[in-house]
């Protein structure tokens, strides 16, 4: 059992009745967002799957691609080629909010596929390379989308995840503990009060009988002694 | 704004097949000073890094994908093929959800 450091008297026990009521909602609700955390992340695990499979498969055959196109043409000719490629990529990007996070997805508009060197010292395996290539860098572009947004989530599901622990396991038991103890305490006063109050009201009672008697018997008995304590 | 590569020459010189600009880095210096500016530089768009760059650069690239600010970042492996064992996005997912609590070596 572990208690806060307070004294334990009525109006503490009222302001921790209501932080315990506050930090009970607070909790209801982040373990809610950690479920829709979850769920979202267990969605894009999914999708994770089926792109870094993709995007394997691509890149296998494009570096494979590259290194035959590198060992036909010749380094330096492949570097001259590749020194004059212009495409137009555009990645345009919005982003969508899950669980109060903001989490970017992106949209590739991709230059097409088009010839930008001479043919006449170039082979089909220096076009195979741009045309894999191209395809290679579709997948890159989901893969980005996916990467940002599982470490966003990851890292806020981690906080959450923290958040309703320390809640759950630290600070709303100890404020039943405390709130337990300050009510037996102040149960523990009141017994004593009362107990306080009725042997005063049992000496009162006590005295007041003396009185009366000493008084009755002086009207009997001008002479007796007085025997009030 | 596009795309852009950061990684060796070789890796670089593919991903110009495809039309990206490109920085050729080899020092883990380099890399830094191509990657502060690709950041400077390519606003809104997607910026590729080999392994081997995520692996110099390990704290900034953490760095800048919890900032969650473009550009968004995607880690392309190198032409010479995987560098080790890497913690997947899989890995991290189980991770973050606690499926697995434990990094297994």
């Amino acid at each position: 059992m572990s208690r806060l450091n307070i004294a334990p008297t009525k109006s503490n026990q009222l302001n921790l009745k209501r932080s315990l009521k506050m930090t009970s909602e607070g909790f209801a609700l982040l373990e809610q967002k950690r479920e829709i955390l979850v769920m979202e992340l267990m969605r894009l695990l999914d999708r994770v799957k089926v792109v870094q499979q993709e995007l394997a498969q691509r890149r296998q055959k494009a570096y494979a691609t590259l290194r035959k196109a590198a060992s036909h043409n010749g380094y330096y000719h492949m570097r001259n080629i590749a020194n004059g490629i212009n495409y137009e990529h555009d990645v345009h990007s919005d982003t969508r909010v899950v669980a109060g996070i903001r989490i970017p997805t992106l949209s590739v508009k991709q230059g097409a596929f088009r010839s930008q060197y001479g043919f006449a010292d170039t082979d089909s395996l220096v076009d195979q390379t741009m045309i894999d290539f191209l395809a290679l860098l579709e997948s890159a572009g989901k893969l980005a989308e996916l990467e940002t947004a599982v470490w966003l989530l990851a890292r806020e599901l981690k906080k959450t995840q923290r958040r309703v622990n320390a809640l759950e396991h630290i600070f709303i038991p100890n404020y039943k503990d405390t709130l337990r103890y300050i009510g037996e305490v102040l149960e523990g006063k009141d017994l004593d009060s009362f107990f306080t109050m009725k042997m005063v009201k049992k000496r009162l009672a006590e005295a007041a009988e003396a009185a009366e008697a000493a008084e009755q018997a002086q009207l009997r008995d001008s002479d007796a002694p007085d025997t009030t304590p | 704004m596009g795309f852009h590569i950061i990684g060796d020459a070789d890796t670089v010189l593919g991903y110009r097949f495809a039309g990206l600009s490109g920085d050729v880095v080899e020092t883990a210096e380099e890399a830094r000073v191509a990657f502060k500016a690709a950041i400077a530089n390519n606003r809104k768009g997607v910026l590729l890094i080999t392994e081997a760059v995520e692996d110099m650069l390990a704290d900034d690239v953490t760095a800048h994908r919890l900032s969650s600010k473009p550009p968004y970042l995607a880690v392309m492996q190198d032409i010479w093929g995987p560098r080790g064992k890497r913690r997947s996005l899989q890995e991290l997912i189980y991770e973050a959800v606690g499926i697995r609590i434990v990094q297994d070596n």
